[in-house]
């Protein structure tokens, strides 16, 4: 779709999606009209003069397009400015303000929606799924395909840095022509680089000594802080304690008295299956050293959390009530 | 024996004589004195009476321009410090020790008095050693401490002071001040003071604050709830609950006040040319932010501190009425630390039994330990109250 309105707002945190949305409105305009005046300010300290300069019709009078970045950083007469601007635009110029998101400046924004501009929305990208969505959009763009295990091996190397999976997405169509495949992400990209405490704390409330180990590692070699891990842990063990403590197992009950959202309610349900009442009481006992540890009391914090890590798993093992009840078939 | 300035220093008859002796015979005066004993003794009380005995031209008879003044704070020849915060660092010990190196203005003695001269960090300790090693003639140095354990107090600078140690003061001299000068009801200070075991400011917030006693029976009531997992984290976060909302009242009335003043002179929400320059100041707010912060946590982590020794001593008393249980009568047995507790204590200690209660005291002192040492509060008394369930 072609960028057509002469008010625009890009808006959100995620820079690579605002600046191709910018470069969209550039483009368009350039490619109507061939001579027309760019201009790319900065919101932050600009004067008020600088931009009603750029905003006055020009003595040639060929189209102009004004890129004002930044814009949560105008001050007051500026932002007034620019409102002022929006109740009367001028039909030979193209204004873009760009948010970089949040809270300030909001109403900026809203008075230019108000006054029917255009907005390009360009939030930051979480969740897997829409990294996956982006990644599968980046190769088609590219021209390729790509198939879905692929897709998930180069997020999960790549993680949330937008640029980095587009510039890999462009680089494997490049390389392997038509299809991407499992086979061709992992030749050239592997490991984990989203991991974070939470994601170590869920491998080791679920017993699973190897993969709590393998993704502490990741953790660390990514530069995850020892607390935040250690915070994550102990976080973990009480929400489960919390949930095996109370004798009602239904979800909505729990969440509200332990105010919690229902689905980490049910994750933390998951979680405590498989412990009993003296194993999370032991393991509450080893997180809180494991908190001391982190914090300078033990003389390396990495092998702080990697016995703390073993000790909770074997903690679970030994007094759980998970792999033996099944046999007993209780 | 107890007039004047000295009235205020409760129970310790011993420290006033010998302080006494140094103010009027110029021979038994030096020039730093470390004033050791434990919480609630009345340190920084005596050292400042000694302040104002010093500063007084009749030795501290409390009436004068000079002791009022020193009582109050505002002489201007004594120097105090008083952490809020967490810490007292460098950059305030030197200049409080630029300020002793001058000559006193009026008079008889410069002091700089120290309260928790524990809380210095080492770079402020070491700047308060070169100064205590080459003493100007008319300065003294008065520090506070809780006890001559190098973790408190620096070997180097125990080395160059008189030691004053001070004693707990007895139950009846606590409720006896409480009654003469708080006029407290004698059966209420009577109570408090014993409560407080030997706690003068505790003592007197329970005499006269109704939600200090709340919190304390609700800290006491703790250990006999323990009975579930549940329970126990339930315990868990109502302590760490109640510390918080205190600290938060105690610093929501400091906090508002002091960042509106920081503000005004700084010109924040004024109108014309200039404003943006006058901006800059952001980090005199930050700076002050800071410093709220570090006061406020040192108020959460104080109030939980009192409300874990307060549980440890219930564990000791439950210990010693163990004790009592199992001997023949004494003719003097030991006091308890929470005389109306008694029953519980008796309680706690037939379901625990003396083994029990040792290991909950250690569980305790070990929760008091991994807090000093930035332990998250939540996780550390979670980790205390699993610790101290009562056997099923």
């Amino acid at each position: 779709m072609e960028p057509t309105s002469r008010l625009r707002v890009v808006m959100g945190e995620e820079e690579l999606l605002r600046s191709r949305a910018v470069g969209a409105v550039r483009t368009a305009v350039l490619a109507r009209h061939p001579d027309a005046e760019v201009h790319e300010l900065t919101a932050a300290g600009l004067p008020t003069g600088q931009l009603a300069d750029v905003l006055a019709p020009s003595l040639f009078g060929e189209h102009r397009l004004v890129v004002v970045l930044g814009v949560q950083e105008a001050a007051g007469a500026l932002s007034d400015a620019l409102v002022g601007y929006a109740k009367e635009p001028d039909p030979d110029l193209t204004l873009v303000i760009v948010h970089f998101g949040g809270k300030r400046n909001e109403a900026l924004v809203k008075a230019f929606t108000g006054a029917g501009a255009a907005l390009d929305e360009c939030p930051k990208l979480k969740s897997p799924g829409d990294l996956a969505g982006f990644a599968r959009n980046e190769v088609r763009q590219f021209g390729g395909r790509i198939t879905a295990d692929a897709v998930t091996a180069l997020v999960d190397a790549i993680g949330n840095d937008l640029r980095q999976l587009s510039a890999a997405a462009s680089q494997l169509v490049s390389d392997f022509g038509g299809t991407i495949d499992g086979d061709a992400v992992a030749r050239f990209h592997r490991g984990q680089a989203e991991v974070t405490g939470f994601t170590v704390a869920e491998r080791v409330l679920v017993g699973d000594r190897a993969g709590s180990i393998e993704m502490l590692r990741w953790a660390l070699e990514r530069g995850v802080p020892h607390v935040l891990i250690a915070d994550a842990i102990a976080d973990g063990v009480r929400t489960a304690a919390r949930v095996a403590s109370l004798s009602t197992t239904n979800p909505g009950e729990l969440a509200r008295t332990l105010k919690m959202p229902p689905w980490k309610i049910k994750k933390a349900q998951a979680q405590s299956r498989g412990w009993s009442i003296d194993g999370l009481q032991q393991a509450i006992g080893v997180a809180a050293d494991l908190n001391a540890d982190v914090k300078g009391a033990a003389a390396s914090a990495d092998y702080a959390l990697e016995r703390a890590v073993r000790r909770i798993v074997t903690i679970r093992a030994e007094t759980g009530r998970g792999g033996r009840a099944a046999y007993t078939g209780r | 024996m107890t007039e004047g300035v000295w009235s205020q220093v409760i129970g310790q008859e011993a420290v006033v004589a010998e302080l006494r002796a140094a103010v009027a015979d110029p021979a038994a005066m030096t020039h730093a004195w470390l004033f050791t004993g434990p919480p609630g003794s009345g340190r920084s009380v005596a050292a400042r009476a000694f302040a104002a005995a010093l500063q007084c031209p009749d030795g501290g008879d409390g009436t004068c321009h000079a002791c009022r003044t020193v009582l109050a704070g505002t002489h201007a020849d004594v120097q105090t410090v008083v952490p809020e915060g967490l810490s007292i660092g460098v950059a305030e010990v030197r200049q409080i020790v630029r300020i002793a190196g001058r000559a006193p203005s009026q008079g008889r003695w410069q002091v700089v008095l120290v309260e928790d001269a524990d809380r210095m960090t080492e770079q402020a300790s070491n700047t308060v050693l070169k100064m205590l090693e080459e003493p100007p003639s008319r300065t003294v140095f008065l520090l506070c401490a809780p006890s001559l354990h190098p973790d408190d107090v620096p070997v180097t600078i125990r080395s160059r002071c008189r030691v004053v140690g001070l004693r707990t003061p007895p139950v009846e001299a606590v409720a006896e001040e409480l009654v003469r000068r708080d006029g407290v009801d004698p059966a209420l200070a009577a109570w408090s003071a014993a409560a407080a075991a030997g706690h003068v400011g505790r003592a007197r917030r329970l005499a006269r604050d109704e939600s200090a006693r709340m919190a304390r029976k609700a800290v006491l009531d703790v250990p006999l709830k323990l009975v579930s997992l549940a329970a126990c984290l339930d315990a868990a976060d109502d302590l760490v609950g109640a510390a918080q909302e205190e600290a938060d009242e105690a610093s929501a009335a400091l906090d508002g006040a002091e960042t509106e003043a920081v503000k005004a002179s700084l010109g924040v929400g004024a109108r014309g040319p200039g404003v943006a320059a006058a901006s800059r100041g952001a980090g005199q707010l930050k700076e002050l932010e800071k410093r709220q912060k570090s006061r406020a946590t040192r108020l959460g982590r104080d109030s939980l501190d009192r409300a874990l020794v307060d549980l440890a001593g219930l564990y000791r008393d439950a210990l010693v009425l163990d004790a009592l249980s199992a001997a023949p009568p004494e003719p003097d047995p030991p006091q308890l630390l929470h005389p109306d507790r008694r029953a519980d204590a008796a309680e706690l200690g037939r379901r625990i039994g003396a083994e029990g209660a040792l290991r909950r005291i250690d569980a305790v002192l070990a929760c008091r330990l991994a807090l000093e040492q930035n332990v998250k509060p939540r996780i550390a008394l979670e980790a205390l109250t699993v610790a101290l369930r009562l056997p099923a």
